[in-house]
C-alpha cells in the first residue's frame, strides 16, 4: 500500500456535514436568542419588588445590632473588683518558674509590706516551734524548702 | 486592524449593533463552525457551542482591546468553548476527554451529519488517538489551513512549538493510516 504523504497528497476533507440551510437561517435564531435574553433581563429588572435602599436597611440594622451586642458584652465583662484571684495568681507563679522570690518582692509596694507584716502577726501564735516541728517532719522536700 | 475598528465600532453602538453584528456572524459562522465541530464531532453540540461562542462574543465586545485581529479574538472564544464543552461532557461520564471523543469518533459512522468515505473516517479515528493539544493543532492546520502565525496567537503557543506539534501529529497519524 502506498505510504501517505498527508503534506503532498491531496487534502482529505472532514466529512463532515450540516442539516440543508443550516447557515442560512442560523444568524436569524442566534439574534432571536439574544434579542429574548435581553427582553428576559429587562422584565427581570422591571418586576423587583425590592426597594431600592434595601441593602443600605440591612447594612444599618447589622451595624445597630453589633453596637448592642458589643455593648451587652463590655458590660457583662467589666471586672468591678480589680484584685486578681489568689488562685490565678498561684497558677501563674507556678507555671512561670523562672519567677524568683526577689521578682515577687521587687513588686510590693510600702503598703504591701504593711498588709504581710499585719498578716504575719496575726497568724504569729499558730506558728510556734512544735507545729514547725511538725511541718518539717511531715514535709518530704525539706531539703529544697532550706535551699529555697 | 482597520476593517475590524469600523466593525467594532458598529457593534458598540446601539443603533448600528444588530446590523453589525448579524454581519460578523454571516463573516464567521462556517469557519467558527467547522473548528467548533472538529472538537466536538456531532452536529448538535457544534450547534450550541457555536451560538453560546456568538453570545459570549455579543455580551464581551466592550472588552475587546484591539490587541490582536478581532478573528484571532473570536476563535480562542470558539476553541475555549468547545474544549470546555468536551470537559464538562468528561465530568459528567465521569471518564476523560480522550475517551468522550474516541466514543463520538466511533458513532461517526452512524452519525447522520457525517457523509465521510472510508479513508476520512480512519483520518478520524487516526487524529483522535493523539494527544489533545496536537489534534488541536493538527486539525487547525490541516483541516482550517490556518497560518502558524494565526495559530500562536489563538492558542497562545509559540510558532516553533506550533510546527513540532504538527509534524509530530502528522507523523503519528500517517503511521496510523498504514497500519490501520
Amino acid at each position: 500500500m502506498k505510504p501517505f504523504d498527508l503534506n503532498n497528497d491531496p487534502k482529505i476533507k472532514s466529512g463532515f456535514k450540516t442539516p440543508e440551510g443550516y447557515f442560512d437561517d442560523f444568524s436569524q435564531n442566534l439574534m432571536a436568542r439574544i434579542n429574548q435574553e435581553k427582553l428576559v433581563v429587562k422584565q427581570t429588572k422591571v418586576i423587583s419588588i425590592k426597594p431600592k435602599y434595601t441593602k443600605l436597611y440591612w447594612s444599618v440594622a447589622a451595624v445597630f445590632a453589633l453596637i448592642i451586642t458589643g455593648a451587652f458584652i463590655y458590660n457583662y465583662s467589666i471586672v468591678k473588683d480589680n484584685s486578681i484571684e489568689f488562685e490565678d495568681l498561684e497558677n501563674y507563679v507556678s507555671y512561670h518558674p523562672n519567677i524568683t522570690t526577689f521578682d515577687l518582692v521587687k513588686e510590693l509596694n510600702n503598703a504591701d509590706i504593711k498588709q504581710l507584716e499585719e498578716n504575719l502577726s496575726n497568724n504569729e501564735e499558730l506558728i510556734n516551734n512544735n507545729s514547725l516541728e511538725t511541718y518539717l517532719l511531715n514535709n518530704q522536700n525539706i531539703e529544697e524548702i532550706l535551699i529555697d | 486592524m482597520q476593517e475590524d475598528k469600523a466593525l467594532i465600532e458598529d457593534l458598540l453602538n446601539l443603533k448600528t449593533q444588530n446590523t453589525a453584528f448579524q454581519k460578523l456572524v454571516f463573516l464567521y459562522q462556517k469557519q467558527l463552525y467547522n473548528q467548533i465541530r472538529s472538537i466536538v464531532i456531532d452536529h448538535d453540540d457544534a450547534h450550541d457551542v457555536l451560538q453560546n461562542t456568538f453570545i459570549k462574543v455579543f455580551h464581551n465586545l466592550s472588552s475587546f482591546k484591539g490587541e490582536s485581529k478581532l478573528f484571532s479574538w473570536i476563535y480562542r472564544i470558539a476553541t475555549n468553548e468547545a474544549i470546555t464543552f468536551i470537559n464538562k461532557k468528561a465530568k459528567k461520564n465521569k471518564i476523560t476527554n480522550y475517551e468522550v471523543v474516541e466514543k463520538l469518533i466511533n458513532n461517526l459512522e452512524s452519525d447522520v451529519y457525517f457523509e465521510g468515505d472510508e479513508i476520512q473516517l480512519k483520518l478520524q479515528k487516526a487524529i483522535a488517538t493523539l494527544p489533545e493539544k496536537q489534534q488541536l493543532v493538527f486539525k487547525m492546520k490541516y483541516f482550517e489551513e490556518l497560518k502558524y502565525e494565526e495559530l500562536s496567537k489563538i492558542l497562545d503557543t509559540s510558532v516553533g512549538s506550533l510546527k513540532a506539534s504538527y509534524h509530530h501529529a502528522v507523523k503519528k497519524i500517517e503511521n496510523y493510516l498504514k497500519n490501520n
